[in-house]
């Protein structure tokens, strides 16, 4: 997949509209952010992250645009069961303990317990049944962003950014209903038409196979192989 | 281009008749003063129609200030005032709409900076991916400074710009020599308004002799040199 700088499609956008300022330019960076947010997500931003838990919280990378699944693992490396609990306070008490066991040759084994993880708007929160945790492995869809940390933008989604920044200039300049419209509705088109492509993206051939595996195998008597 | 010393000297003979002496009322520097304002006044008129009609500013007019050096704006207060870095421009810049008086700055770089009024940065500053940085330069203007908004103090020895603007023009301070920034569809009007208001001075504007209030701008000869006295 190719990406684009934001500057090169503010660029492109500027060449298609009329009565352009520098301010009108400088917003429009915003406007890019706007858009990428309305245009959904695909499989190929997803990333997958090592973060270290401080004072019971995980600080979500800068680029997370939404959370996929995360692990929890103490400082030897072992998975700690957890449960993701909406909001980021426990209203029930916490009855459960960690257990530790010997085994018959003497070794200790640390049993966890679940821990409770919830999430807001920057920060993964651990409860207070999870001081043993010791890294989190984050996987989670990022925003695709260049060293500088601004949006990159995919070669599907650059049409409708600029269809998007028209109607925002639009909108600014206050112009006549029917201009206003029309943008909109070249903006809305080309969106869906962005959201399709990454979706339709994500699903390459293998992963097409392995789902229609799945479907096949509750079809009795069928013979995968031939497949 | 054209001098200085071909416009002074171009009014100059069309207000006396071709023949200049060195007892003539009319001084060059006077010349030189109204020929400065007319130019700007019309330069200004000429940019902003082509403004208006989304025209680009003629080239004519365009001066660059290269390698600009930048420094700190000294504040009187002993707070921890955020100190403004600036670069300063030799010229005065023309006034024009939509502050157009500066075309472009580029850093030395290459990178564009571009313009934000002072009014609208408080809200560019609240914008996540607008707001001024080192990759995302921006300036604003007020008189011969500009300042630059995304560049650290520390940043100054090391960042120079280029700055691209139309400046307004002093004749008095020019030599004879320096070529006179004005384009081809200007150049016949300006002489024309230094020659006209010429004329007011040397031979005075008409009486209103109607009595109606009106002011005749019209320039008229002197007496003498209208109805020529007949041999006493």
């Amino acid at each position: 997949m190719q990406y684009f700088s934001i500057d090169e499609v503010v660029a492109e956008a500027m060449t298609v509209t009329s009565n352009v300022t520098d301010a009108d330019r400088l917003i429009a960076r915003q406007w890019v952010a706007s858009a990428l947010s309305q245009m959904g997500m695909s499989e190929d931003e997803i990333v997958v992250c090592e973060l270290t838990p401080k004072n019971l919280l995980v600080r979500k990378p800068d680029n997370c645009r939404k959370v996929y699944e995360l692990a929890c693992y103490d400082s030897s490396g072992n998975l700690i069961p957890h449960t993701f609990r909406a909001g980021n306070k426990r209203i029930y008490p916490n009855t459960e303990t960690r257990t530790v066991t010997t085994n018959s040759e003497g070794t200790q084994i640390i049993t966890y317990t679940t821990v409770d993880v919830s999430e807001d708007r920057f920060n993964i929160i651990l409860g207070t049944n999870a001081t043993s945790v010791a890294k989190v492995k984050l996987r989670y869809y990022a925003y695709p962003v260049d060293n500088d940390g601004m949006p990159q933008i995919r070669e599907d989604e650059k049409q409708a950014c600029v269809y998007y920044i028209r109607f925002c200039k639009a909108m600014k300049d206050d112009d006549n209903q029917s201009k206003i419209q029309l943008a909109e509705s070249m903006w809305l088109r080309a969106c869906d038409i962005a959201r399709a492509a990454k979706k339709s993206s994500s699903l390459n051939n293998d992963k097409a196979k392995t789902i229609a595996k799945i479907m096949n195998s509750m079809i009795p008597n069928f013979n995968r192989s031939t497949f | 281009m054209i001098t200085k010393a071909q416009i002074i000297s171009d009014c100059e003979l069309q207000l006396l008749q071709a023949s200049p002496s060195d007892e003539t009322e009319l001084d060059q520097r006077q010349l030189a003063f109204w020929a400065s304002y007319h130019l700007n006044e019309l330069v200004t008129t000429e940019i902003n129609s082509k403004i208006a009609r989304g025209e680009m500013i003629p080239s004519v007019y365009v001066k660059r200030a290269a390698c600009e050096a930048g420094d700190t704006e000294d504040t009187d207060c002993e707070d921890d005032c955020q100190k403004r870095i600036y670069f300063e421009l030799d010229d005065e810049v023309l006034t024009i709409n939509k502050d157009m008086g500066i075309v472009r700055v580029v850093t030395s770089e290459g990178d564009q900076v571009l313009r934000a009024s002072t009014e609208t940065l408080d809200y560019i500053h609240l914008l996540r991916y607008a707001k001024p940085t080192v990759n995302n330069l921006v300036y604003s203007r007020q008189g011969k400074r500009i300042f630059i908004e995304g560049l650290k103090e520390v940043d100054i020895p090391f960042d120079k710009i280029n700055v691209y603007y139309v400046p307004k023009q002093d004749l008095l301070a020019l030599n004879d020599t320096d070529e006179v920034l004005v384009s081809d569809l200007v150049l016949p009007s300006l002489i024309d308004q230094v020659v006209s208001r010429g004329k007011l001075e040397l031979y005075g504007t008409q009486a209103d002799g109607t009595n109606d209030g009106i002011d005749e701008k019209t320039p008229v000869y002197h007496q003498e040199i209208a109805r020529p006295q007949t041999e006493q």
